[in-house]
């Protein structure tokens, strides 16, 4: 008696084992792949060794992060998927850090991919966080509170500085001096999107010889990293 | 049967979970909020205290490991004995002697801060660290960089993982073990406390009474109790001092109406932690009854209720001084989990 009950234990959970798994295998997922290319006109961004023409200037590039955070899916503005704690850190210094891939059921039907360039207010208030957010990334503040949304720095003539360069390093989250935005772009394809970075489109609608140097929260950094959301364009 | 098994998959569910738990949080340590005292600000869910990331926050606490040169510590400008501020010094004193812009303050009862900094730049005690670390006039040093060289010790990486499970230093585990010692950094157990507390055969004298009722009707407004402080800026008339021009607040918001407005610090252990204000300019707390009695200096951001001055008489000052006094709690200065860990 004893010893067929426990049999039957053991049957029925191997049981439930499986068709949960089963249930689980059933629903199959499938990969949608992001590829960020970081571009200067038609070519792809180097660090340090490319030049590229601005203004009739040579312009170097040395250091390009920024957060995409909050990826979602959309049909007809309505939210099909989103990914959960979505915090990705791109780094022109690590070329992994510009593919994402992310799991979709399989019949899922989508138009847009939208996510915000920096990182949104109630993390840059909630302590120390880890992986892409740890502050050893060297995008977190630290006289002042707060994550660098978008942090591009480099080297132009045109710039009225110490060994001629630029650093720009947009972010804050208190209003009135919120630099998160966001960005919204049609996809094609559902296996696939390549997402351009034009560093160019951005540096373009600035003056480098007045705006070189931003380093806190401000209005400045609020309506560059506007200008910077728009660098991000899909063919 | 099946009826049987179902309901024992709770059961099942739960020793598995404590026996989890009894492998993981060996040493959780419960936060005790002091009777009669507001729940605290720093979110513990998201960074339950053990005793071994307290000990771990508090070997980096005190190691100089944390700056460039490994010269200075955090205790170098916030030392025990003096309730964790810099003693003597008006303005802080980081590496290789460079001085920084204002007095360390003290630090004590954090898990109820909202905001850290004379001007409230920081906005969570975790990511508090970062800012003496990178000063250059403090440690002058980069997370990233102390990350690896704590990687390289022999003590550390065994540290770390008995504090988190592996020997994995990260940013995040670094900033919220420094906190969770400084978190443990509770005073309540003064004087006060005790006559609050109704202990038997602690009681205020006619002087400290006396003291007590002038501070609730002067001061209680910005230094509130229990903590001796509401959390909140203001300008409590300071003059400016001109080889600073130290706007405080407004250098965050920059709004205005914060301009000269400092974060209201705690008079807990105010006997220890001269100089006082956020450039240290008085040195005894009979300035600083002198400054609210006659200093204060008038401007918009002014705090409404100093507009008039405190009229206090020389006999009100004393009695004040010796309410004040009655804040100083030697549990927490003389406190052995607090100080240099010696193993
Ligand atoms: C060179 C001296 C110096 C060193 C070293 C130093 N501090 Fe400080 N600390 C200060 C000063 C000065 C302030 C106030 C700064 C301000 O208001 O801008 C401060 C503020 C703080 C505060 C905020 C308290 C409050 O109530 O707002 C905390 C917490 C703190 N320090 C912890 C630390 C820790 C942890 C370390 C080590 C990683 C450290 N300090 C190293 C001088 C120092
Ligand atoms: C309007 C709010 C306000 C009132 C009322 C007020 N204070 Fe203050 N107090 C402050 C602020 C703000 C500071 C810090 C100012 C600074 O450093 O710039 C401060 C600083 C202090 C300090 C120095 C603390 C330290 O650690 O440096 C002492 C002591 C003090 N106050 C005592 C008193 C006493 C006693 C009274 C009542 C007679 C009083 N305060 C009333 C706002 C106030």
């Amino acid at each position: 008696m004893h010893l067929s009950r426990i049999k039957i234990k053991l049957t029925l959970s191997i049981l439930v084992f499986f068709s949960i798994n089963t249930v689980i295998l059933a629903q199959k997922t499938r990969s949608f792949v992001v590829q960020f290319h970081l571009q200067y006109g038609e070519e792809v961004v180097e660090l340090e060794t490319g030049n590229y023409q601005h203004q009739q200037k040579e312009l170097n590039i040395e250091i390009f992060k920024c957060y995409l955070t909050n990826f979602t899916l959309q049909t007809d503005n309505k939210v099909v998927w989103e990914e959960s704690d979505s915090y990705h850190l791109l780094d022109a210094e690590v070329p992994n850090s510009f593919v994402l891939k992310f799991d979709l059921p399989k019949k899922l039907r989508f138009s847009q991919l939208h996510f915000n360039l920096g990182v949104d207010s109630t993390t840059s208030v909630s302590g120390a966080m880890g992986g892409d957010l740890d502050p050893t990334k060297g995008m977190y503040w630290t006289w002042n509170s707060g994550y660098i949304n978008f942090k591009l720095e480099g080297i132009s003539p045109l710039c009225p500085t110490r060994h001629n360069r630029f650093q720009l390093h947009l972010g804050g989250y208190n209003p009135p001096f919120n630099a998160l935005q966001s960005i919204s772009l049609a996809t094609c394809s559902k296996d696939r999107l390549a997402i351009f970075i034009q560093v160019d489109k951005f540096l373009e609608a600035l003056d480098l010889s007045q705006q070189h140097s931003v380093m806190i929260p401000s209005e400045e950094a609020v309506e560059m990293a506007r200008l910077a959301a728009k660098a991000f364009v899909v063919e | 049967m099946y009826h049987r098994v179902m309901k024992r998959i709770p059961f099942v569910l739960l020793s598995f979970i404590t026996i989890f738990y009894a492998f993981t949080s060996v040493n959780s340590l419960p936060f005790q909020v002091p009777e009669n005292w507001p729940e605290p600000a720093y979110d513990f869910t998201k960074n339950p205290l053990t005793k071994e990331k307290v000990a771990l926050g508090r070997h980096l606490f005190y190691d100089p490991i944390l700056s460039r040169d490994n010269t200075i510590s955090c205790s170098n400008c916030h030392l025990q004995y003096t309730a964790f501020t810099h003693v003597d010094h008006d303005l802080s004193h980081g590496i290789e002697g460079r001085i920084g812009t204002r007095n360390s303050p003290a630090l004590m009862n954090l898990a109820w801060g909202k905001t850290f900094m004379w001007d409230g730049a920081i906005n969570h005690l975790d990511m508090q660290a970062l800012a003496p670390i990178a000063h250059p006039k403090e440690m002058d040093e980069s997370i990233d960089n102390v990350q690896k060289k704590l990687a390289k010790t022999i003590k550390y990486p065994l540290l770390f993982s008995q504090a988190f499970g592996d020997s994995e230093i990260t940013g995040e585990r670094i900033l919220k073990a420094l906190s969770q010692f400084q978190l443990t950094l509770i005073s309540a157990n003064s004087k006060y406390d005790q006559v609050m507390r109704g202990d038997t055969g602690v009681t205020f004298s006619e002087q400290e009474e006396k003291g007590y009722q002038l501070f609730k009707s002067h001061c209680n407004s910005c230094h509130q109790e229990p903590l001796f402080t509401s959390g909140e800026f203001a300008n409590n008339g300071l003059p400016v001092d001109t080889t600073l021009n130290d706007i405080g607040r407004m250098q965050i918001t920059q709004n205005r109406s914060d301009s000269l407005k400092f974060k209201i610090p705690t008079l807990r252990n105010i006997e220890f932690s001269y100089p006082y204000m956020h450039d240290g300019r008085f040195r005894r707390l009979s300035k600083v009854m002198k400054h609210y009695t006659e200093g204060i200096q008038s401007g918009p951001t002014l705090a409404d209720e100093l507009r008039k001055g405190i009229p206090l008489s020389p006999e009100d000052q004393v009695d004040l001084t010796a309410f004040l006094l009655t804040l100083t709690d030697r549990t927490f200065l003389f406190n052995p989990d607090f100080s240099f860990p010696r193993n």
